[in-house]
């Protein structure tokens, strides 16, 4: 009879876990569904207990290389092949010179590899004459063919097979001719040497004619050239220029940009990395991805597979970048489609969201989050599902949250508070993880530093406008030199807070002093105290507790008559005089377009903690009068 | 599968909470809400001392320690000056949240990148069966550092039942029982039932912060504020396990704990996982815990009713 009550107690339990795992039911196949939607055929994947080596070459360290370097390795983890683990690679690169290139093949024929990595295209005619020993996989090329890899994608080299990636040109053109007004010439540049860029300009002019565009084409057949070839191109009445991929134009990329800026003729390119240096856009294409398409390639040639069977693949997911300043400036408008250029769009993301605690602020980083995500284009049901897990002030709901949240497949995890992130990270490494209402993510343990941090997170910090207020100080009192605050030793965000303010002080030539306050009681007195020591305005920090004291450091502050400056919007009801406080609707809408990036490629250990964007500003002006205070009218427009 | 696997291990790290309510609650009958503040406080001190390089299997027991004599305040409190039990705890516990932060120095210490218990045991894992390593149960994928680590927490807890049954067996431990059965019997006896007391309440706090010092080390983090609406789950616990092994016995009662804190870890988690709308989580959960509550009730009465039919017949 005994046993049968510890008996009663397993059946229950078996019971209700039985339940957990049919609710469970679709992840069992969800999971392997998604590893096979990725890629993978069975031969792809890593045999248990062997140990390969890899050869990897490119032209020269640049941004392209890199991501589709970490392209490669990510895919590689995926099929179990995991760097530094059961996969070793030896790199080698040309520094950016033709005559390097076969020695170093040569070089890496002759190491005791598996395969060689080839990236971009002349490295592919050269590993293709130098390397006899080794199958060879490729990448980065946008014209593999006309590098010599062979006839066509399966009538190739026996020894070589890999990605090619030719540049979206009739999207380029398009893109183009929407988005600037009125065009009617096209200008190019381009060495008439290089294979690659041959093809790809052959292919725009036919591309341009079919549609009634002229393409006016000038050549350059070394660098130094260049500079002439784009003034003349100028001179020839084009409404914009394009520039492929061309190596030689490239190395003198910023001549083109000057001569273009001067003329003021908008500057279109393919290559995504070179916008910022002053194109108006680029219509270019995911190395990342590429990269981790190349990783399959890698991993059947590896398990034996010959390149001779492996045909040859076209692999372009495209990315188009702008540069909006630059667009104003030349008073160019681009089409809604573009500015939310959704690939984005249709591909059903699973998103979480996970809340700590129901409280204003995370609740207006919901808001902004889900109003962010329908302003990128995305709807809610067709593009993808947000679901929303809270553990209503509770840890060990919040554990569960976690498993819960682990246990299933998501596109990207979005957290609020810092209890939230520490736990989720600590459980989810395989899913990137996007957090954000965590005032310093350092103390956090999330990182090192903003840009050295988890792998498989980043996020953004809702840490006060320190640099914001000391500004705000200087146009309100012309000619201050110091200020004053309360900070409280116990708290190690108010000491943090406390640095980070005399730093900012510092760089605008301020003094900052700052008093200690263990206890309420002692936060009368240290206000006294600041106040006697001729500071001539209070920026107080915020900390639990002198923010549930403020109301008595404000009095203190009015009398003795020294305007009080807050980090709480609240406090501005109380007396202060204006506040500048972290808006947490943009939290929100800051960690969406951080989701962005990731969901284009970039993977969240390369993209750094970054502070909310837009810190709200609330001033006070019956306060203002009383202390004879004027603020510049950019201040108090606002809201 | 995952979820199953991780929603057990909370629930036995979670049952070191409710054994500590059990012997307050039950055993004393005394309502001891120092709990919420020394949940708090054992991860505040574990979390400290492992960040200060302290091994984390000591780092625990000096949690324990600590959340011993936080309970024997509260005991010296209610037996020391006759304050309602209720109100020593409140004292305590609220003097605890201070106590917290000066332990920790600021109201969060991540322990991400620290060594804890928990990672001894997937360093372990990674030796036996390979880093990253999945295995097939059922059809789900399950890494096998979760598997091991639910048979380390599952090893951990049996050992502590087992450490608290043969307390109570012990002449010392008989007379803590006997202290809250009837009082007036043990003083008889020549039972100093004041010292019983706060030995049992500082028992009990002392499971409760080393529930807490696990919990912060599973999680990765000590937070000030996660000893919050901690005692109310653990009394759940007790009584849902008490519910459903109806029995008196120290043994079963003991049983009953850990099977109720498991058990309610997995009602929250059949509740997230049918993914809900999270505003109705708690009532949700509420509703579950009521309906393991009445239910074994009512199973036995239609178990009566047949067996009566079945006389008639």
């Amino acid at each position: 009879m005994k046993i049968r009550k510890i008996i009663n107690g397993f059946l229950a339990l078996l019971f209700t876990a039985a339940i957990l795992l049919v609710s469970d039911l679709e992840n069992r196949k969800d999971k392997s569904e998604t590893n096979s939607k990725r890629m993978v055929a069975s031969g792809m994947r890593a045999i248990p207990g062997r140990n390969y080596k890899i050869g990897l070459t490119y032209f020269a360290p640049e941004k392209a290389f890199d991501r589709a370097e970490q392209g490669i390795w990510d895919g590689l983890k995926d099929l179990g092949f995991v760097k530094d683990s059961n996969i070793t690679c030896i790199s080698q690169h040309a520094n950016g010179e033709m005559a390097n290139l076969q020695p170093i093949h040569l070089n890496m024929d002759n190491q005791d590899i598996d395969l060689i990595v080839v990236t971009s295209t002349p490295a592919v005619t050269a590993a293709l004459s130098v390397v006899k020993n080794h199958p060879i996989v490729f990448s980065l090329s946008y014209t593999p063919l006309e590098a010599g890899a062979g006839k066509s994608f399966t009538d190739h080299r026996p020894n070589i097979t890999g990605v090619g990636s030719f540049p979206p040109v009739e999207k380029t053109i398009d893109f183009i001719v929407e988005s600037i007004p009125n065009v009617k010439r096209i200008g190019t540049l381009y060495n008439s040497s290089e294979a690659n860029s041959v093809k790809v300009i052959g292919d725009g002019r036919k591309y341009c004619e079919s549609i009634g565009i002229e393409l006016v084409e000038n050549t350059a057949i070394n660098t130094n050239e260049v500079y002439q070839a784009i003034s003349a191109l100028c001179m020839r009445n084009v409404d914009a220029i394009w520039i492929t991929g061309d190596n030689t134009a490239f190395q003198a990329f910023s001549g083109i940009v000057k001569v273009c800026h001067e003329n003021k003729v908008p500057l279109v390119i393919n290559d995504i990395d070179f916008v910022d240096d002053g194109a108006l856009a680029a219509v270019g294409i995911s190395w990342y991805k590429t990269g981790y398409r190349t990783a399959s390639y890698v991993a059947r040639v590896l398990n034996g597979e010959s390149p001779a069977d492996i045909p040859i693949e076209n692999y372009v997911d495209e990315i188009i970048r702008l540069n909006t300043d630059y667009a104003k400036e030349l008073g160019i408008q681009f089409p809604d489609k573009y500015l939310h250029h959704n690939k984005l769009k249709g591909n059903n993301y699973k998103f979480c969201l996970a809340h700590y605690v129901d409280s204003p602020n995370s609740e207006n980083a919901e808001h902004g989050l889900r109003d962010e995500l329908k302003r990128i284009g995305l709807i809610e049901g067709e593009d993808f599902t947000l679901k929303v897990f809270n553990a209503q002030g509770d840890i060990s709901t919040l554990n569960s949250i976690a498993e819960a949240i682990s246990s299933d497949r998501w596109d990207i995890v979005f957290t609020t508070s810092t209890p939230t992130i520490q736990s989720i990270s600590k459980k989810i490494t395989d899913t990137p993880i996007v957090f954000t209402n965590v005032g310093d993510p350092l103390i956090a343990g999330l990182g090192d530093s903003f840009d050295n941090h988890m792998n498989h997170l980043t996020g953004i910090s809702t840490l006060s406008d320190f640099e914001g207020m000391v500004k705000l100080v200087k146009e309100a009192i012309p000619g201050i030199k110091t200020i004053g605050t309360i900070y409280t030793p116990g708290e190690v965000n108010s000491v943090s807070y406390n640095d980070h303010l005399k730093i900012e002080a510092e760089k605008y030539g301020l003094k900052l002093i700052s008093v200690p306050a263990n206890s309420a009681t002692e936060v009368a007195d240290a206000a006294l105290s600041i106040a006697n020591q001729g500071i001539e305005a209070f920026t107080q920090i915020s900390d639990n507790l002198t923010a549930s004291c403020g109301a008595s450091i404000i009095k203190t502050a009015y009398n003795s008559k020294i305007p009080y400056f807050a980090f709480i919007s609240k406090q501005t009801d109380q007396g202060a005089i204006a506040s500048i406080a972290r808006d947490y609707y943009f939290a929100g809408v800051d960690a969406v377009n951080m989701a962005k990036e990731i969901l284009e490629g970039t993977s969240p250990a390369n993209i750094p903690f970054r502070y909310v964007t837009k810190s709200s500003l609330k001033v006070n002006t019956e306060a203002m009068e009383y202390f004879n205070i004027q603020l510049p009218e950019k201040y108090t427009q606002k809201e | 599968m995952a979820l199953l696997i991780g929603s057990i291990t909370i629930g036995l790290i979670l049952a070191l909470l409710a054994l500590g309510i059990f012997i307050s609650f039950r055993i004393f009958d005394f309502p001891d809400i120092t709990a919420e503040g020394s949940f708090t406080f054992g991860a505040a001190t574990g979390a400290a001392l492992i960040v200060a390089g302290v091994n984390p299997l000591l780092a625990s027991l000096i949690a324990f320690l600590a959340g011993m004599a936080a309970g024997a305040i509260t005991g010296l409190i209610h037996t020391r000056f006759k304050i309602n039990p209720l109100l020593a705890g409140i004292l305590v516990m609220t003097a605890l949240y201070s106590v917290n932060l000066h332990v920790m120095g600021k109201s969060n210490i991540p322990l991400l990148n620290e060594t804890t218990v928990f990672t001894w045991v997937d360093n372990f894992s990674a030796w036996i069966s390979g880093a990253d390593t999945k295995t097939n149960l059922l059809g789900w994928q399950v890494a096998v550092k979760d598997l091991w680590l639910l048979l380390f927490c599952l090893i951990t807890i049996l050992s502590f039942c087992y450490l608290l049954w043969w307390f109570f067996k012990t002449n010392i431990g008989t007379a803590m029982r006997a202290t809250g059965d009837n009082d007036q019997m043990i003083r008889a006896l020549g039972v100093n039932t004041n010292s019983m007391i706060i030995l049992g309440i500082a028992l009990s706090n002392g499971f409760i912060a080393l529930a807490g010092a696990m919990l912060a080390q599973y999680q990765g983090f000590a937070d000030v504020q996660m000893g919050i609406g901690m005692m109310v789950w653990g009394l759940a616990s007790v009584i849902i396990g008490e519910a459903i092994i109806n029995d008196n016995s120290l043994g079963f009662v003991i049983a009953g704990a850990v099977v109720g804190s498991v058990l309610f870890r997995l009602l929250v988690a059949i509740a997230l996982r049918w993914g809900l709308n999270p505003n109705d989580l708690k009532i949700i959960t509420a509703l579950f815990v009521f309906i393991a509550l009445i239910l074994p009730g009512i199973m036995k009465n239609k178990r009566k009713r047949n067996l009566k039919s079945t006389a008639h017949a």
